[in-house]
């Protein structure tokens, strides 16, 4: 074949430009650490790398959410348990004021004490968490309980996504805790006591003891199911923790460069490209011309 | 044979062997000139009478060309036109469907899940409701750029293929008036290779944007079509023009001599830029436009049915979060048509946060149907999730795009084979031109040295007359 001057030239320029767009592409991935840096760099990896970071996006969404779901459940868990030892102290007050011995100002001072601690127990029913009214249902808008304790909240529950396909109960239910639907309206038993009490009315008392336990039980069951609430909560947290390490790790499977392997291919192509400037430089100097 | 007739044969000998020296400096002086055909300087022996006397004649010049490897030549600059054109304009599709650097349509949908997520965790709070709005309003003018972009892009493709055209017939016109110059410079027997050579120079410039097909007639004048219609037919060239077919796709027409009506020739489009793109504009983008139309009007139908199924904090219910005002039969133009819906925008307590009036404001049922919406199969006729469905639209962009890359690879390699056979056969080795340089010059020394030997023979004879 005859060969001519703009062959030479243009083989040279064909070979360094696709040695220089080789080299660029290795750079890129280098610097990027990318193996895929745009989606016609292989769609199938693109494709995965866009689903896997969409379901990374909302593990990390969820994650969020449920952890502001969580301290709800944390201060609700605890509200219950304050409440619950509220309920304790007003039995052991009221058997105390059960008993013959106590003098009718014993009575009334204790009865004093009773409604200090139904202020105490509405004040922790009224708290507010991240949404609102903590046992009020949906109603977290407006305080749980009026004044006089009654409910003023409804018996929805609140529940967040936990995961792709399952939901966790962020809520504590006041309904179920402190109102007749749990078992007893414990305002209205510790308003009663606090009469029967300053009415020096021992048998009276005594007659709320089983009420006052009743109250108390249905706080501790309605803290139970907000402790299986905050266990599963947790579960799932862990679980998005793990699957967020997975899908990271299948992420980099897809998509991620070998350092090693592009360090390598980079200095490689760019001993090529020395190589093949040195190269270019003889062959196009090889001329008849420069020997005569 | 007398002493002056052999002056004649140096004399002979000397322009014989200029005329070498000066077709190698022209092959020299247009080593680099694009189009430029090899020169050989044709050289015959002028016979007169005897065998034993005769001279050198120039009997003119010829152009190494071959009209053979000159159509692969025309056909591989069309085919590699065709697949660069293709390519460039799905690598700016493929830009817009990006989402590797974390920064696309799928973190902004991203973005909708988790603000969504944060209302059911919280249904009253404003900010959360604020969110909402906001990333959905991001969402939608997102949605715009990318259907807006591909539609300045088709805008874009349709005026590059009309300046294509323009310029085709410019160079068709040209192509006329130097077939009229050369016919004329041939029948009078003039040397037509410069023009011939800035007739193939307008070849070159309108191989890689459409498919030629040249044929040269015996009067030297080239008959040439494009895309199968006659473009240049002797002295005569006719127009294409570009038209709107009535699917929006983009249509080829060429003049006839005789008729007013050009015909349709798109399907004979076979190469060069406009194949390119009009493949690119007309398959490429109308497809994925299509399949992106789908995926937003899937998605706004999605969200708007789940959000018109809740409450907003008025208690009120059946609002939408998204306007589609198309301008035809759905999905087409859902993306450049998606806005935040009148009902909600600017009114965040209009967010269906609850699934009835009675757990208003702290209800989060429907907030949470609307983030799990995301884990369902609501997009492609109910086969893939939302991110599944953006996930498909990225891959079969970059597939598109990946293609288009193999493609101009290979096209450009062949192109490469293709110049390089040109080349060798019409192209100037500055090697061959110096040895030819030498050759003439000692030819012409060689000759100087039979007119000196002549000429001494000739004052020799002076001598004794003298």
């Amino acid at each position: 074949m005859r060969i001519t001057d703009a062959m030479r030239t243009n083989q040279t320029l064909r070979n360094l430009s696709g040695l220089r767009e080789s080299h660029a592409q290795a750079t890129e991935e280098a610097t990027s650490g990318l193996r895929v840096n745009r989606p016609s760099d292989d769609a199938t990896a693109a494709a995965l790398l866009t689903r896997l970071q969409s379901r990374l996006d909302q593990n990390t969404s969820t994650q969020k959410a449920m952890s502001q779901g969580r301290a709800d459940l944390d201060q609700s868990e605890s509200a219950l348990a304050e409440a619950s030892d509220i309920m304790k102290r007003a039995k052991e007050l009221a058997l105390t004021a059960a008993n013959g011995g106590t003098s009718p100002d014993g009575r009334k001072a204790t009865a004093l004490e009773i409604g200090g601690l139904r202020q105490q127990l509405l004040g922790l029913a009224n708290l507010k968490g991240s949404r609102g009214s903590l046992f009020a249902g949906s109603q977290t808008g407006t305080p749980a309980f009026d004044a006089s304790g009654v409910y003023q909240g409804d018996g929805y529950e609140h529940n967040l996504q936990s995961g792709p396909n399952s939901e966790v109960t962020v809520s504590a239910s006041g309904e179920r805790a402190f109102t007749i639907a749990g078992g007893r309206d414990v305002f209205a038993d510790l308003s009663a006591l606090e009469t029967a009490m300053n009415n020096n009315d021992p048998a009276a008392v005594s007659g709320y003891l089983d009420a006052l336990d009743a109250g108390h039980q249905q706080m501790i069951r309605e803290r139970a199911r907000v402790g299986v609430n905050q266990n599963r909560a947790e579960q799932s947290d862990t679980l998005l923790t793990h699957t967020k390490l997975l899908l990271e790790t299948q992420k980099a499977t897809a998509g991620a460069a070998d350092p090693a392997e592009s360090l390598t291919r980079l200095v490689t192509l760019q001993q090529n490209i020395e190589q093949a400037l040195q190269v270019a430089r003889k062959v196009l100097d090889l001329q008849l011309m420069q020997l005569s | 044979m007398g002493l002056s007739s052999l002056l004649n044969t140096a004399r002979d000998a000397l322009n014989a062997q200029a005329y070498g020296v000066s077709v190698t400096s022209q092959n020299i002086t247009n080593v680099n000139t694009p189009g430029y055909v090899k020169r050989t300087a044709l050289l015959e022996t002028r016979v007169l009478g005897r065998e034993d006397y005769g001279t050198v004649a120039i009997a003119g010049l010829q152009r190494n060309t071959d009209q053979f490897i000159e159509g692969r030549y025309y056909s591989a600059l069309g085919q590699t036109g065709a697949a660069k054109a293709r390519q460039n304009q799905l690598t700016l599709v493929e830009a817009s469907f990006n989402d590797i650097s974390g920064s696309g349509l799928s973190s902004a949908l991203g973005s909708v899940n988790d603000a969504f997520q944060k209302l059911a965790a919280d249904p009253s709070d404003s900010v959360a409701r604020d969110t909402v709005l906001s990333n959905l309003s991001n969402f939608a003018s997102r949605v715009n750029t990318v259907g807006n972009d591909i539609a300045s892009q088709k805008s874009d493709m349709l005026n590059q293929m009309q300046n294509v055209v323009r310029d085709l017939n410019r160079q068709a016109g040209e192509i006329a008036n130097l077939n009229r110059e050369i016919v004329h410079a041939q029948a009078q027997g003039l040397d037509s290779a410069d023009l011939r050579d800035k007739r193939d120079q307008v070849l070159l410039q309108m191989a890689p944007n459409v498919d030629l097909h040249v044929v040269e007639g015996e009067d030297g004048a080239i008959f040439v079509q494009a895309a199968g219609a006659t473009l240049v037919e002797g002295t005569e060239a006719r127009k294409l023009t570009i038209g709107i077919a009535s699917g929006g796709n983009v249509k080829l027409l060429a003049g006839r001599i005789g008729s007013s009506a050009p015909s349709d020739v798109t399907k004979s489009l076979s190469g060069g830029k406009l194949a390119g793109l009009k493949e690119a504009r007309d398959v490429d983008l109308k497809e994925t436009a299509a399949k992106f139309d789908q995926y937003v009007y899937d998605v706004a139908t999605a969200l708007n049915t789940q959000h018109e199924a809740g409450y907003g904090l008025d208690g009120a219910t059946g609002r939408k979060l998204f306007d589609l005002n198309l301008p035809g039969a759905p999905p087409a133009g859902a993306a450049r048509a998606l806005t935040l819906s009148t009902d909600v925008a600017g009114q965040p307590s209009r967010l269906a946060a609850s699934d009835s009036a009675a757990t208003v404001p702290g209800g989060g049922v429907n907030a949470t149907k609307l983030s799990k919406l995301f884990d369902l199969a609501v997009v492609s006729g109910g086969t893939r999730t939302i991110s599944e469905g953006y996930s498909d639209l990225v891959g079969g962009v970059g597939l598109k795009s990946a293609t288009a890359k193999r493609e101009t690879t290979l096209r450009s390699t062949l192109e490469g084979q293709a110049s390089d056979m040109k080349e060798s056969m019409s192209g100037v080795s500055l090697d061959e031109e110096m040895i030819a340089l030498t050759k003439y010059q000692q030819g012409y020394q060689a000759a100087a040295k039979v007119f000196k030997v002549i000429d001494d023979l000739m004052q020799e004879l002076m001598g004794i007359l003298r």
